[in-house]
């Protein structure tokens, strides 16, 4: 599980240093251009001291956030900062590396997802998952999408289909591939790839979308696509995405969490994040002084 | 980057950094290495596969022929009786029917003496009969050797004299020149010492055996003439060979003078100092009489004669009930006589101490071949030839003997040529005391000769036509083929070292050397069945005889191949599981730290020499297995229920108990689990046995009651009380009481009453599946062929379910966590496996004797009609079993194979690429369900070419099968009898085999198609592994 462990960087100590945010505080009354309501941002995720450590590094620093339902969180920060670890421990995909161990408590909706008896694999079903490298299966287009679908005992072919249809409409791919559901899915382009991996996790109707670095493989245009795809999705879903592009977190994101060397610095509204940070830590970052 | 490029006006220098010239040599040397050293491997591998090719060629190539001149050979005035000549073929004895007996030079023909036998200065020379192979071989010294043929000739007055013909050989050492005095010595006049001719004889020059040109010269005068030879090896040494002929010895028969139509003998030579023991003669007279003259035979120490004491004269004559007798034949093992009529009557009789008893049913030689009569087939075989078809009826004209005296070789008057052996039939049809089992092509005339080969099972035969044929009689090979004679051909030497000496119908001799090495080999014979002699049909089979030429050679590669076959699928019936469930063990779900220690003592475990698995294997596997063979096929079926078991239990329990099994106590628990599996069988297996496979080994059938089948008594009932699977499957000994009432033999144990009992249990496994899809069926509906099936008793009405539900909510007392909850759902699960089995056992209980009286019945000698599905199994069709078996290869060979798989598979697991894992995962598939939809899928290939190269490694795989299969070459899978490898073949045989025997030509075929199996596998393997790493790529 060596490229699962790969963001696991070591992250040199420092002074733990409180931050405690109030998102009742600091959610913005009108978002980034959403037209959402104040009503219906309430948090879906809730990140309570959280600390997790890989063997002796300590990788995340007592995180504390929340990430509201239907909205874009974007995780920034430069490499090694664990934002891409931040985002797996919401879907339990650390577990896999050996030696790892954690502290404090994730909650998804009011389930504290590291509960002794949670079941990973329906807390998995949940949270759907779109990597940086796009990782279709070596099957066919139909099948990569119904995967999910497949494995949970779903067997009606018209109803597959059905989720096929509505899963590769919502990515936008089914005008492009409808009429090769059955080539082998490793065939197609890049962007096509990682609009199928989304479609492959949306098709399990998951609550909240975890993209970690979704577009850095891909290119320009490719790019806007995804970028256009993900303010689709989120009247639907909760998407929590990790980027390097400081543009793209401006364009997609409702709302910016900055976190420096494990700890979250801040997070805010995306605008005010962007134009008026409150740290100058954050202010340096984003205006690419350093990182 | 050190060097900053220089910004100065100058031109820059290219080669401002000097490469090492070192740099350039070493790539220049490796280069040039490398490729020599391709190059010699595929030339190594072309070269091995050219010399095996070349080593092969000969077997399939035809026979050379030549014609050695005779210009001086002159004819005898009578009709040739016979002609024989030593194994040399450099002295010929023609005898014609005026009792002249003429010995001239095989290589120029000139006579050396001719004399008129003293019993028919008065006679006419009737009948005559030599055996083909020497009766005594007497070595004077090492110089000096005589090799003597019994011969029998019976004269027109009814006289029957008995004598040989004798072939001298000496060897002498002389100078090319020798000195008078040297010549004196040896017994041959200095003025005899001339030149006769010098000749180079033509098949020793086509030939390459004997690529040197001798000398041959004819010395001495009178009766004392000879040819002498010069030895090639050797220049002092020449051999110098004579012939005679002796009838010293009179038969007193009862004849009444009538004349002899034909005569027999057979000798039984004391073999260490070749005195005749005992000699049966046999004679028919013109007037029909059939006599038979037993006699003990001793040497006179005077004459150095032999004389006869007659032990029995047996006059036959009166069980000749029809035809005229016209030929006598007398096996030489002395119990068997064969006289046959003119017409076609066989009649055989039986040796009974001093008497000689017919055998019956007296067979017809002319009787129909597939319901065509026997002249119909013949003219349908010659006019496939190209020949006319034959008139008139047939007449026997030839009968003899092959060699070896198995098959009786029978020519007639149409050219049809049949051979007879004694055996049992396959087929139903009413078996005589010989049967016809071989057709061989027919001539174009009427059979004149059959003359033995001596050497090897073949025989030469001419006929009126002129046509000498020499045919091998197993593989059918006709190779020789030539009209050497205008007129009939009517008499011929034996076939001695590659020639023989015919006598056409004009007196003439015709010697013809033939080099046919291999005859005894065909395609037909590799590949095909052949009818061996006594054997009951046409059978693949392989069994190389080099010794003697007594028994026939056997060389089918089809049992060996099969043998191959089936060592590498037990083997892999072994491997594959154990194999690959343990690669995807290691790849996908063992801990790493674990993953670092398995993997390499795995690969440690595939450096151990075959030879001590083999040894292990054979030495110490197979006596332990022997007795606990049930206790094992108990196992096979309890381990892995086991695993099963705990490994459905394991998934049961909470997350919060799963979480505190460590790695090691995981594996701890494997351990115990495979420990309790191995116990439980060994407490089960006995009874099973006892209770399907009851011994009966020390059982007196008077222990059971031969009618109701049951004990006759409590101590009977106690000493059949156990079981015994090894008697039971080791072909069955004769079961005395109800064998004997009509003489059929059964296996053992067939007349216990447990009959039903292995039945029942085989369909327990059927009936409990059907009658747990039955009751689901019953309360939740299902579907049958994707057609939907109605519930009998829908939820609505009865909810069993959800009953069940609340009691175990109830028992469980409303708790959801900790370990009672799950306890009661095992326990639930495991009270509804049970009683769903129980229900199964009635039920199978009830129907399965119904069924098996239904398929399996037979008839049994006392009961009547029984049903037995045991019969079936380990019937004398059935299962077999022998120590060293092909379960025990598969087990040793499947170890030896592990590895390999092992190690090939889990690589093409793990190069399946991690972000594939975490695809699935983070798609909410368990590591079980990725593993068998991701992993296992991407890598398939690689595992198919794991299992191919492990099949290859397993059909090469040598000493285990030498040791452990125990070399029988049996046809059949059956996992408890051994095999016979091709690499185990040529392991134990190409020692034995000499240099440019077809025996050893044969083993380089065995391993050039061994060859072509593992190249074939290798190239399969490798293919599918490129297909594999081009997939991979793309990923």
């Amino acid at each position: 599980m060596n490229e699962i462990a790969e963001t696991a960087l070591p992250v040199e100590n420092r002074p733990d240093k409180e931050i405690k945010l109030n998102l009742a505080d600091s959610l913005p009354k009108n978002g980034n251009g959403s037209g959402h309501d104040s009503a219906a941002t309430e948090s879906i995720i809730r990140v309570k001291d959280f600390n997790l450590w890989y063997g002796k590094s300590h990788a995340l620093k007592n995180i504390n956030i929340e990430f509201p339902r239907n909205r874009v969180t974007a995780l920034i920060g430069p490499s090694g900062c664990g934002k891409s670890t931040l985002l797996r421990s919401i879907n339990r995909m650390n577990d896999l590396i050996d030696g790892i161990r954690y502290e404090g408590q994730i909650l998804l909706g009011d389930q504290d997802i590291y509960a002794r008896d949670q079941d990973v694999i329906q807390l998995r079903r949940h949270c759907g998952m779109v990597f940086q490298k796009t990782n279709p299966f070596p099957k066919s287009i139909f099948e990569n999408v119904i995967y999910a679908r497949r494995i949970s005992g779903e067997n009606n072919k018209r109803k597959l289909a059905e989720i096929v249809e509505s899963s590769l409409k919502r990515t936008a791919l089914w005008d492009e591939v409808h009429t090769r559901l059955h080539e082998n899915a490793t065939a197609m382009s890049g962007g096509q790839q990682q609009r199928l991996c989304i479609a492959r996790a949306i098709a399990n109707e998951p609550d909240v979308l975890l993209m970690d670095e979704p577009c850095s493989a891909l290119d320009p245009i490719a790019t806007a696509k995804i970028e256009e795809l993900i303010l689709e999705l989120r009247q639907q879903f909760t998407v929590v995405i990790v980027t390097h592009n400081m543009q793209q977190a401006a364009r997609v994101a409702d709302y910016t969490a900055f976190m420096y060397l494990g700890q979250l610095v801040e997070m805010g509204p995306t605008s005010e994040m962007f134009l008026k940070p409150k740290l100058k830590q954050t202010e340096d970052y984003i205006t690419g002084r350093f990182g | 980057m050190t060097d900053a490029p220089q910004t100065s006006g100058q031109p820059q220098k290219f080669n401002a950094r000097q490469v090492s010239r070192n740099v350039y040599i070493i790539d220049f040397v490796a280069n040039v290495g490398i490729r020599v050293g391709g190059v010699f491997v595929v030339l190594a591998v072309l070269g091995m596969v050219a010399y095996i090719i070349w080593e092969v060629k000969p077997l399939f190539s035809p026979p050379a022929q030549g014609m050695v001149a005779m210009e001086g050979a002159r004819p005898t005035p009578g009709r040739n009786m016979l002609v024989a000549c030593d194994e040399y073929r450099r002295t010929v004895v023609r005898i014609d029917d005026g009792g002249n007996a003429q010995v001239v030079s095989a290589l120029t023909g000139e006579k050396l003496h001719e004399a008129r036998l003293e019993p028919f200065k008065d006679a006419g020379l009737t009948a005559l009969w030599a055996s083909a192979r020497s009766t005594a071989t007497i070595s004077a010294s090492i110089e000096a050797s005589t090799s003597e043929h019994l011969m029998v000739a019976g004269s027109s007055t009814g006289e029957i004299w008995q004598g040989r013909i004798s072939y001298d050989a000496s060897y002498l050492r002389l100078p090319l020149n020798p000195p008078d005095d040297l010549l004196q010595r040896k017994g041959i006049s200095p003025a005899e010492w001339k030149e006769i001719r010098t000749l180079e004889t033509p098949e020793e020059q086509a030939t390459k055996e004997a690529s040197y040109a001798p000398k041959v010269l004819m010395v001495g005068s009178g009766d004392r003439r000879a040819v002498i030879e010069h030895l090639p090896n050797d220049f002092q040494f020449y051999r110098m060979m004579g012939a005679r002929v002796d009838l010293p010895r009179k038969l007193e028969f009862p004849t009444d003078g009538a004349a002899i139509v034909d005569v027999g003998a057979a000798v039984e030579m004391l073999p260490e100092h070749d005195k005749p023991y005992e000699l049966i003669t046999g004679a028919i007279t013109s007037k029909g009489r059939v006599l038979l003259k037993i006699e003990n035979m001793s040497i006179n120490p005077m004459s150095d004669e032999w004389e006869g004491e007659e032990a029995a004269l047996v006059d036959l004559t009166r069980y000749i009930t029809a035809g005229t007798p016209r030929f006598i034949r007398i096996r030489t093992q002395r119990d068997q006589c064969v006289v046959v009529t003119e017409d076609g009557k066989l009649y055989t009789f039986k040796r009974d101490k001093r008497d000689f008893v017919p055998e019956f049913p007296v067979d017809d030689v002319f009787k129909a071949v597939e319901n065509k009569s026997w002249i119909e087939h013949v003219n349908a075989q010659r006019t496939g030839r190209g020949f006319a078809a034959a008139t008139g009826a047939p007449r026997v004209t030839c009968v003899e003997f092959l060699i070896g005296d198995i098959t009786l070789l029978i020519g007639d008057s149409l050219g049809g040529l049949q051979g007879w052996f004694s055996t049992k039939l396959n087929k139903d049809a009413p078996a005589g005391p010989l049967n016809r089992t071989r057709i061989h092509s027919p001539g174009a005339g009427a059979i004149a000769a059959i003359v033995m080969a001596q050497t090897q099972k073949s025989f030469v035969i001419t006929d009126e036509s002129g046509l000498v044929r020499a045919i091998h009689n197993t593989s059918e090979r006709e190779f020789f083929n030539e009209k050497v004679a205008p007129g009939a051909v009517r008499a011929c030497s034996p076939l001695k070292e590659e020639g023989f000496i015919a006598v056409a119908g004009d007196g003439r001799l015709h010697h013809w050397w033939v080099h046919a090495p291999h005859v005894d080999v065909s395609l037909g014979v590799l590949i095909a069945p052949v009818w061996y002699e006594s054997y009951p049909g046409p059978v693949n089979h392989w069994e190389s005889t080099t010794g003697s030429a007594d028994v026939e050679s056997k060389y089918s590669l089809v049992p060996l191949i099969i043998g191959t076959l089936k060592g590498g699928l037990y083997a892999l019936l072994v491997a594959i599981p154990l194999a690959l469930l343990g690669a995807v063990y290691t790849s996908e779900f063992m801990h790493r730290k674990m993953r670092a220690v398995v993997k390499p003592s795995m690969e440690i475990m595939a450096s151990l020499p075959s030879v001590v698995l083999g040894f292990l294997a054979a030495m110490y596997f197979a006596p332990e297995a022997a007795p606990r063979m049930p206790t094992l096929i108990v196992a096979a079926f309890v381990c892995p229920g086991f695993f099963l078991l705990y490994g459905w239990m394991f998934q049961q329990l909470p997350p919060s108990i799963v979480s505190r099994f460590t790695p090691v106590v995981t594996t701890v628990a494997l351990f115990l689990i495979l420990m309790a599996g191995l116990g439980v069988s060994s407490l089960l297996g006995p009874r099973f046995e006892q209770v399907l496979f009851p011994a009966v080994e020390s059982a007196d059938p008077a222990l059971v009651d031969a009618r109701t089948f049951k004990p006759v008594s409590d101590e009977a009932a106690r000493r059949l009380d156990t079981g015994d699977f090894r008697s039971w499957t080791s072909g069955g000994a004769e079961l005395a009481q109800p064998a004997s009432v009509r003489g059929e033999t059964l296996p053992r144990g067939w007349w216990i009453p447990g009959g039903h009992t292995l039945f029942k249990f085989l369909m327990w496994i059927p009936f409990g599946l059907l009658l747990a899809w039955a009751l689901k069926v019953f309360f939740a509906g299902g579907n049958f062929f994707s057609r939907p099936i109605k519930p009998v008793l829908p939820p609505s009405v009865f909810d069993l379910p959800s009953i069940l539900n609340r009691a175990r909510g109830a028992i469980s007392g409303g708790r959801t966590a900790g370990l009672w909850p799950v306890v009661v759902n095992v326990g639930f699960s495991l009270a509804g496996v049970a009683v769903i089995g129980a229900l199964a056992f009635g039920v199978s209980s009830l129907l399965s004797p119904m069924i098996e009286g239904l398929l399996f019945n037979y008839s049994h000698p006392t009961a009547g009609s029984v049903a037995d599905f045991r019969r079936f199994v380990t019937g004398p069709e059935g299962w077999k079993y022998t120590q060293t078996n092909s379960l025990i290869v598969g087990f040793a060979m499947g170890f030896a194979v592990i590895p390999i798989i092992y190690s090939i598979a889990e690589d093409a697991l793990s190069t399946v690429p991690n972000h594939m894992r975490a695809a699935s995962l983070a798609c909410g598939a368990s590591r079980w369900q990725t593993t068998v939809r991701i992993v296992i899928p991407a890598a398939a290939s690689g595992i198919f070419s794991a299992i191919v190269i492990g099949l290859g490694r397993a059909v090469g795989e040598t000493m285990i099968v030498v040791m452990a299969a125990g070399g029988t070459p049996v046809m059949d899978m059956q996992p408890l009898v051994g095999f016979r490898s091709l690499s185990a073949a040529i392991a134990t045989e190409i020692a034995e085999a000499a240099d440019g025997s077809t025996h050893r030509r044969t083993l380089f075929l065995a391993g050039l198609v061994l060859f072509l199996m593992t190249f074939f596998m290798s190239t399969l393997a490798e293919f599918v592994r490129m297909r594999l790493r081009k997939k991979l790529n793309r990923m």
